[in-house]
């Protein structure tokens, strides 16, 4: 039931499940990106940088 | 420039990007720089299959993805963040309230079925479109959508009944869950 409702109502998915409350939706939203964005703006740890120089130095050398 | 230093510096600049998504997937500190590490080393050994042109972030998620579920079922029995390691290390928070509602969020995030949770990130937090988030998790656009609204529907289940009033606090409201809404709108039209 549950299932074909999905499949045949796509469209209204949004709508649905706005149910939640707007708030709640914010709420989720806002944590959300929280929590990867303070990730997404560290810095490159130097550990990756030196495997992709690994990687490169590897490849070239062979 | 050769072919290997154009990737080099593509991949490079999509650690970021990668990063942000390991740890809201699997909630460990140690596990996600590993799936990272593991994501560009397998890259850089497929780097001839990949098409210029394409979208190289798109191609990298499907790689830490795949990475992660392999790994996923060894490692089912551990405890997402245990100590709360992410949260503990964040800065934005300075508010004791919102360091609160946030580690209750990151409890709940975790709670989800990864295949859920992912779905939210990517769709919520990475920016994909229903579409690239679909192909991404290899499955139809219809199949995402419906994850990502039972996701978000557990979530509010999960979460304590307070949260549900915190979005019209005195803070100015960024409104992601809009955004939210708008891709889902978005991402329907446009296939």
């Amino acid at each position: 039931m549950m299932n074909r409702s999905d499949q045949s109502a796509l469209g209204t998915e949004a709508r649905k499940t706005s149910s939640l409350g707007p708030e709640l939706q914010a709420h989720i939203g806002r944590q959300l990106r929280s929590l990867y964005d303070e990730v997404l703006k560290e810095q490159v740890p130097d550990h990756l940088r030196e495997l992709l120089a690994e990687l490169e130095n590897k490849s070239s050398g062979s | 420039m050769n072919p290997d230093a154009d990737f080099k510096s593509d991949l490079l600049a999509a650690i970021p990007a990668l990063r942000a998504f390991a740890a809201s997937l699997c909630g460990r500190v140690e596990w996600s720089d590993d799936l990272v590490q593991e994501t560009l080393v397998k890259a850089w050994a497929n780097r001839n299959s990949f098409e210029p042109g394409s979208r190289m972030q798109a191609w990298l998620f499907t790689i830490l993805r795949n990475e992660y579920y392999s790994e996923y079922r060894r490692r089912r029995h551990e405890v997402a963040d245990p100590e709360g390691r992410i949260a503990a290390r964040l800065t934005t928070h300075p508010a004791q309230d919102s360091h609160v509602a946030f580690r209750e969020f990151q409890t709940a995030l975790f709670k989800l079925p990864p295949i859920h949770r992912e779905a939210l990130i990517l769709v919520g937090a990475s920016g994909f479109s229903y579409e690239q988030a679909a192909a991404i998790c290899n499955c139809a656009i219809g199949t995402m959508k419906s994850r990502v609204a039972r996701a978000r529907s557990k979530l509010g289940q999960l979460l304590p009944l307070e949260a549900h009033g915190t979005a019209g606090a005195d803070e100015a409201i960024e409104n992601i869950g809009q955004l939210v809404t708008a891709g889902a709108d978005r991402g329907g039209g446009d296939c």
